[in-house]
């Protein structure tokens, strides 16, 4: 089938708009973490759920509320805790004396965007409880299955640092978050402005300028991006470099990766690239869409050998050295 | 009267004392035998409902060779003990007990002369004197087993041996291929003109065509200014070759950096976006390759003069 990128291009130009809308939007509230907002848009977009890992107190929650109020979504946020139990996340069945019958309490997973504050704080049947909803998106209470509500968008946080009594989540469980983005402090001049509007109380009211139609319509759109079978070969060549670093030349990383990214890996690379092209405008990738994704796609998916650990040599790490010797096309 | 009723009285007394007695008997072929010779010893008895012949130890000098089952001829029974003796003289055998019906019966003893065998000396045949030992070939495996450790110990010296000779031998200097290596500017003028020669554009194959060109070029770039280029996008590239141009100030003019980006986005368009340029942008775009190739070629070497000319002076 003959593919009409200029036809694609204007379509993008059309539906994308909200994009820079939003982007106002959340800059209302969020100051700086521009990295975080992005992938955001790009987890919304592709339809992926999002880990993100940094210390407490950088707008990790707030983001998502934001995104929350300014796409008008149904938002919840559930606190990790060890004596969580999935009932409190899915939901339960709770006995109506009234009626004399059982009666469906839905969990806070019914929303669109659901924040899971320090998910390895809560043991493995409550994660994976979550993580099965995100994959299958849909939850079953009792006898009734329901279907979660497209957007469904789950932002989980990690904290690195205070390791004690924390559950880390299963190689096979993380594979499951499209996105994991490690943020940052903000620059010198973003926390004077993040200082000063807390202290005047100056942060103005978010308003709902994206409606959830608008958001399914333009994931149609970026599954119709163009990807030429370069970018695919590109896409592959990195995600197989992780698994047989020797065959591009890099033997020095064969004894520090334990696993490389498993193929949901590459479909997530795909789709992140996409929605960067989407988010530039652009109704084709290039492999500037690639690299600009490839790191918060790959880091979570790289298994590292105790050697690594021993040497202080990280995912991250290893995914830099692959995308600086794999040949762009 | 009376002594007729006492006689009858004795008479009946006596004839019930003197019931007989069952008859045991033993017999022997014959009480003189050679010393090794064998003799049978029988014990015969009536044939009654319980009867337990001896079993013959004490015999002194003499031996039971074999006791043969109990055989019966006539309602008289039969007990045969083969003996034998294998010391000269005479030896005598005991009463043996039989029972019968758990009645004790002995029988009689009897006296078996073992004669001895005389032997002539003077008669016997020639004496030979006592041969050799004879030596038989050795099998394989005692050969084996024999000569196994020289083995080891000589294989063990082989291989410390052949361990020393790798160890301190004289390496040869491996032999040095002359790897001849090309300008990078020869190099890339000569891939530009084979690329025209395939005449890729010409035949519909224009995403073939941009994307050996860029490869010329970046590869180019790469390997005159020592920099990743074809590990690098478009954007990355373009910001490398800022950097680079600043740093070894290398005098890229503005001109040519434009031009490098305006070929590697147009060609980005055809690689990645379906884009087909018409015959003049083609041709200019090739055009465009040689000169931003001919431009960096010119910089890097008056550069090269110039640090020539610093260390001459």
């Amino acid at each position: 089938m003959e593919v009409d990128v200029r036809a694609i291009s204007e379509k993008i130009e059309r539906e994308s708009a909200f994009v820079d809308l939003l982007s106002m939007e959340m800059n209302k509230v969020i100051v700086g973490q521009k990295h975080m907002v992005d992938r955001l848009l790009i987890g919304l977009l592709g339809n992926g759920h999002i880990l993100l890992e940094g210390v407490p107190g950088l707008a990790k929650t707030l983001a998502i509320n934001t995104l929350a109020k300014a796409v008008d979504g149904a938002f919840s946020r559930i606190q990790f805790t060890p004596d969580l139990l999935p009932a409190d996340v899915v939901g339960t069945m709770i006995y109506n004396m009234k009626e004399n019958d059982f009666s469906i309490k839905k969990g806070p997973i019914f929303a669109n965007f659901v924040l899971a504050d320090e998910i390895n704080r809560a043991p493995a049947k409550v994660q994976s409880a979550l993580l099965e909803a995100m994959q299958e998106r849909q939850i079953t209470i009792g006898d009734e299955t329901f279907k979660l509500d497209e957007p469904f968008l789950v932002m989980a946080t990690q904290n690195p640092v205070d390791q004690e009594g924390t559950y880390t989540l299963p190689e096979a469980q993380v594979d499951r978050f499209m996105l994991k983005v490690v943020i940052d402090y903000p620059k010198l001049e973003e926390e004077q402005l993040i200082m000063r509007a807390n202290l005047t109380g100056a942060y103005e009211k978010v308003n709902p300028v994206v409606s959830l139609e608008q958001i399914r319509k333009a994931r149609e759109v970026v599954n119709e991006v163009y990807m030429d079978e370069k970018i695919e070969k590109y896409i592959l060549d990195l995600i197989f470099a992780t698994r047989y670093p020797e065959k591009y030349g890099l033997e020095n990383l064969k004894g520090l990766i334990s696993f490389g990214a498993s193929p949901r890996g590459s479909i997530s690379l795909a789709k992140a690239a996409k929605c960067h092209a989407f988010i530039k405008r652009r109704g084709y990738v290039i492999p500037e869409d690639v690299r600009a994704v490839v790191l918060d796609i790959l880091r979570h998916r790289i298994g590292i050998t105790y050697e690594a650990e021993a040497e202080n040599v990280t995912a991250e790490d290893i995914v830099n050295q692959i995308v600086n010797v794999v040949e762009v096309p | 009267m009376k002594y007729i009723i006492t006689s009858l009285f004795l008479c009946i007394g006596f004839a019930m004392m003197a019931q007989k007695n069952p008859s045991i008997s033993v017999k022997i072929d014959t009480t003189n035998i050679k010393i090794g010779e064998q003799v049978t010893y029988t014990i015969s008895a009536p044939n009654h409902k319980k009867v337990i012949f001896p079993k013959i130890e004490n015999l002194d000098s003499l031996v039971v060779a074999e006791e043969l089952p109990v055989d019966t001829i006539q309602n008289q029974l039969y007990k045969k003990y083969l003996i034998t003796g294998f010391d000269s003289g005479t030896f005598y055998i005991k009463k043996q007990q039989v029972f019968i019906d758990a009645k004790a019966y002995f029988t009689d003893s009897l006296l078996v002369n073992v004669a001895t065998i005389s032997v002539d000396t003077v008669k016997l045949a020639k004496h030979y004197a006592v041969k050799d030992l004879e030596n038989e070939d050795y099998t394989l495996a005692e050969w084996w087993y024999r000569i196994k450790n020289y083995v080891y110990v000589g294989l063990a010296v082989i291989a410390f041996m052949v361990g020393l000779y790798f160890l301190f031998r004289n390496k040869k200097e491996p032999v040095k291929v002359k790897k001849v290596v090309i300008p990078p500017y020869i190099e890339a003028t000569k891939e530009l003109k084979n690329l025209e020669k395939k005449q890729l554009w010409q035949n519909n194959k224009v995403k073939e065509y941009y994307s050996e060109l860029t490869d010329i070029v970046r590869k180019y770039i790469g390997n005159e200014l020592l920099v990743q280029a074809l590990e690098t996008t478009t954007d990355e590239l373009m910001s490398l070759l800022i950097n680079e141009n600043k740093q070894q100030k290398l005098g890229l003019d503005k001109d040519t950096l434009e031009n490098l980006r305006d070929l590697l986005s147009q060609a980005d368009f055809v690689k990645f976006a379906k884009q087909k340029p018409v015959e003049m942008e083609i041709k200019g775009h090739q055009s465009n390759a040689s000169r931003i190739i001919e431009t960096i070629h010119q910089l890097v070497e008056s550069k090269k003069q110039e640090v020539k000319d610093d260390e001459q002076q």
